[in-house]
């Protein structure tokens, strides 16, 4: 019987190392797959994850299972890395010259996935759906592309406020419509 | 205001003044943490959804393991979740010990006195003794030692606005969701630093505006609130 994620990240807030070697043959390969989709950069996704990674070791003491679930918390850590990397002038410029010539996230192999996982994938899909395309499009654009609420209204052309409602009541609609179908 | 943009925290959607802005006011706002928690779960599945897990590198592994065992972890400050603040009414009880304390006080004060630097130093100085510290709204910045074994803490407020005389800033102690009074400053003073007892198991430690002497349950929002 595998340890979950959960038990692993509490055992690796003791200092566990070992159970951090569990946890990142579990994960990593997420970690890494949300840090190419944003950074798309192999050499720099890795960086990212590697940072990633590191800062859930240092700051595992903080993942309370009542608020979420690990997979979450090792998430938004790698989310936050990425887009932080994102922002950063050098990377910026890169990035762009990179995203004209490459598909995102096609630079490493992909795993198979097991059932359980296509079926949330086409639920989170159907869900996805149920968003006005103009909300999909400010989470998208966001989310993956690193860019801040104030960037995505400039790009999309509409005002400040209309951008945070679309995000938040975006957010809220999957969130309910997840709550039902998962 | 700060309200409004978290779900574009949630999508790391703000910039770096406007996070520390939303960081602030999750700190004092249990409700707000609770629907971030929602919402960065919500974005979790959608991530996984919308991304294949990929190959990683198998020399990644063995950098990143090395790595770890090399780094020191971080105490969990802020893992429990911060307690939601009850507004209770004053209640005549309350006035009557408060006033009580305000009498027994004077009388020890004097004898008091000389043993305060020497407390103070003790706690500084205790084997456990752990440092919080936090921007306050407004300005300014309040940090504190405590020591859970000695049950005691050093409080400092460093350059908070000092506005009039008429106000005073406030200490207080929460356990579970209960705020007690853990001292007043000085009426318009914004620096200061105060000696705090009977920590226990307080999870945090709240600085609020007050009428001058204090009040019976903190006004909110607090001006800075220091997870312990």
């Amino acid at each position: 019987m595998t340890a979950t994620l959960e038990e692993l990240l509490t055992r690796v807030a003791t200092g566990d190392q070992a159970a951090f070697a569990g946890l990142y043959d579990q994960a990593a390969g997420r970690v890494l797959a949300v840090a190419v989709r944003v950074v798309r950069d192999r050499a720099q996704a890795e960086e990212v994850a590697q940072e990633a990674l590191l800062e859930i070791w240092r700051t595992a003491a903080r993942f309370d299972p009542a608020k979420g679930s690990a997979l979450t918390f090792l998430l938004a850590i790698t989310h936050r890395r990425a887009v932080d990397r994102v922002r950063a002038a050098q990377a910026r410029s890169d990035r762009e010259r990179r995203v004209e010539s490459i598909a995102a996230g096609r630079e490493f192999d992909e795993v198979a996935e097991a059932a359980e996982v296509r079926f949330e994938r086409s639920q989170v899909r159907s869900c996805l759906d149920a968003l006005t395309a103009a909300q999909r499009e400010a989470i998208t654009l966001a989310y993956w592309g690193g860019r801040t609420y104030r960037e995505v209204a400039e790009v999309l052309g509409v005002a400040l406020p209309t951008i945070k409602t679309r995000m938040r009541d975006g957010l809220i609609r999957l969130r309910d419509c997840l709550e039902v179908v998962l | 205001m700060s309200h409004e943009l978290l779900a574009a925290y949630a999508l790391d959607a703000v910039d770096a003044a406007e996070r520390s802005d939303v960081e602030r006011h999750l700190a004092g706002c249990a409700e707000c943490a609770r629907e971030l928690a929602e919402l960065r779960e919500t974005l979790g599945v959608y991530a996984m959804a919308e991304v294949p897990e990929v190959a990683v590198p198998p020399q990644l592994r063995s950098r990143i393991l090395d790595a770890i065992a090399r780094t020191p972890q971080r105490p969990g400050v802020l893992r429990t979740p911060l307690p939601r603040l009850r507004l209770v009414p004053v209640l005549a009880t309350v006035v009557i010990l408060a006033l009580l304390g305000v009498l027994i006080g004077q009388q020890v004060r004097l004898a008091g006195e000389r043993d305060r630097a020497d407390t103070i130093a003790a706690v500084l100085a205790a084997p456990d003794a752990q440092l919080v510290t936090v921007a306050a709204t407004g300005g300014g910045g309040v940090s504190a030692v405590v020591s859970r074994q000695r049950s005691q803490g050093v409080v400092t407020l460093r350059g908070l606005p000092s506005g009039d005389d008429g106000h005073a800033y406030q200490l207080w102690l929460v356990h579970e969701g209960r705020p007690d009074s853990a001292g007043v400053l000085d009426p318009g003073a914004g620096d200061g630093v105060r000696l705090v007892d009977d920590v226990g198991t307080a999870t945090l430690l709240g600085v609020t505006r007050e009428p001058a002497g204090g009040s019976a349950t903190p006004t909110l929002p607090m001006v800075a609130a220091l997870p312990l």
